[in-house]
């Protein structure tokens, strides 16, 4: 009687467990990758927007921000450090070309094609002929820069920021200048975060230009939508350096549909798939806490067999 | 009390332990963006107000720039000057038929009402304290009845420990939104001394 109600008691306990960890995530979405879309029209036109709620008297644009190219070329102009990088690499640009790659390799028709040599256009200037959008350089045109501030605005508390310019009729990406913060510290390393003396972190060039190619490409944080992820384009960081299984598929949802279907970037179906769950639908965090609740009735079972 | 759940019962504290702080814990740092702790926000923002969205406009600053402005309206004033209105300048917005984002730009929608720790409004990219670190949802909690705070990704702040803002899932565990005041009023009062070099 007394082992029956104490077995009764662990497998409480497990479902009580399985129970807290649903309860935690009640209000919990769909986890996965999402893309970048701007509302239209209303007040918020232009800005990001995950559903129509965040476009009052507008809507969330049924499209995502993409190259319709399905490629797109970037201008490094980050240059040589004066300091030893910890990662052995010799130039700031090399990282950028090296992250740059991570991206292609995710074997989907989108390419980035990294160029060393070329001739900087100033991203900084009035909408024109030199302009595709204001402070943005000519169409296509993506240098990647060290700056002190954002043509002339102080960055404040940003370390680096993909500056998206695009057409707001189909969401075409027309260019995305990277611009990095020069007086923040910097190095490039693999592995933990390094804090210096001051308990400042130093940032690592090859983490946080990876996230912003994961910006230019058409990707958002999956952690501004209410979730739990590990990725490389959350905006919020572990001690990620390489691309996740999640950002990998936001890029994989962004461009391989619609580029092998020759519609040229995102539309139809493949909008949807950019907002959804890229695992199935399930919060994979039920699974966890459910777990040891399913274990634990089969080892009760099993130890009740023992001797 | 037998040994099977005595055994079950351990495997179940080990599990809440080894899975709950993955839940609860906080985000370790920002990656494009500086980390700012409590009193870093505190001491770093030049305004620190309470106060409702009632207009959202864009336009173009005086440089030119495509800007959206964020205009909050019934302030309560807990850290510098503020007018009976209190409007932001976020870089981004339209401009013709073409538009610019910066993805890790916080966007507002009318009616919400939030903590903002305010630094650099007009001359700077991004008005806010850390970017999204130093914006606060304030929600009403029905069952409660009364308002809580939680961190621009909606997740419920439970408390300081140190210098670090609690997160957790639990929205029952929220701070309200007097606590948060005198917290900051309380940081107001005892500084935490100078700002390091640089930071």
């Amino acid at each position: 009687m007394k082992r029956y109600g104490n077995g009764a008691l662990g497998v409480l306990a497990f479902v009580t467990v399985g129970l807290l960890g649903s309860l935690l995530l009640r209000d919990g979405v769909a986890y996965g990758f999402f893309c970048l879309k701007p509302c239209l029209g209303g007040s918020n036109t232009g800005a990001r927007c995950t559903d129509d709620s965040d476009c009052p008297g507008g809507q969330c644009a049924p499209y995502c921000l993409h190259w319709t190219q399905g490629s797109a070329t970037l201008d490094s102009f980050l240059g040589t450090p004066t300091m030893t990088l910890l990662n052995g690499t010799l130039t700031w640009d090399e990282n950028a070309y090296n992250v740059a790659q991570d991206w292609n390799a995710a074997g989907t028709p989108f390419h980035y094609t990294v160029d060393l040599e070329g001739t900087l256009n100033e991203p900084c200037g009035s909408p024109g002929a030199a302009h595709a959008c204001p402070n943005s350089g000519p169409v296509n045109d993506n240098p990647v820069v060290f700056r002190s501030s954002f043509c002339g605005l102080g960055f404040n508390d940003i370390v680096a920021q993909t500056n998206n310019c695009y057409d707001i009729g189909t969401g075409a990406m027309l260019n995305a200048p990277v611009f990095v913060n020069s007086t923040a510290p910097w190095n490039a390393y693999d592995g933990d975060i390094i804090f210096t003396a001051d308990g400042e972190a130093l940032n690592d060039i090859r983490r946080v230009v990876l996230h912003e190619f994961g910006h230019v490409l058409g990707l958002d944080h999956p952690d501004d939508h209410g979730q739990s992820v590990s990725a490389i384009m959350n905006k919020h960081e572990s001690d990620l350096d390489r691309l996740q299984s999640d950002d990998l598929g936001g890029i994989r949802s962004l461009y391989s549909q619609s580029s092998a279907s020759g519609s040229g970037g995102p539309a139809g179906s493949n909008i949807n798939s950019c907002q959804l769950d890229a695992h199935g639908g399930a919060p994979r965090g039920w699974i966890l806490w459910w777990l040891p609740a399913i274990a634990g009735v089969r080892v009760r079972r099993w130890c009740r067999k023992l001797p | 009390m037998s040994r099977v759940p005595r055994f079950l019962l351990l495997a179940t504290l080990a599990w809440t332990v080894l899975t709950l702080p993955g839940l609860v814990a906080p985000p370790a740092l920002a990656m494009v963006v500086m980390q700012r702790d409590f009193p870093e926000l505190v001491a770093r923002a030049e305004q620190v107000v309470v106060g409702t969205v009632t207009a959202i406009t864009q336009g173009q600053d005086e440089s030119g720039a495509p800007s959206t402005f964020v205009t909050f309206s019934d302030l309560t004033v807990l850290k510098g000057d503020a007018g009976a209105t209190l409007t932001l300048k976020f870089y981004g917005g339209v401009a013709g038929n073409v538009a610019v984002m910066i993805p890790d730009m916080p966007t507002f929608t009318l009616g919400e009402r939030d903590v903002v720790f305010v630094a650099g409004n007009g001359p700077t990219v991004c008005p806010l304290v850390g970017v999204w670190q130093g914006r606060f949802h304030v929600r009403h909690d029905e069952t409660r009845n009364t308002d809580v705070i939680e961190d621009s990704d909606h997740t419920p702040v439970t408390g300081l420990v140190g210098r670090k803002l609690q997160r957790a899932p639990l929205r029952a565990a929220a701070i309200t939104l007097d606590v948060f005041r005198q917290m900051i009023a309380d940081e107001l009062a005892q500084p935490s001394g100078p700002l390091m070099p640089g930071r």
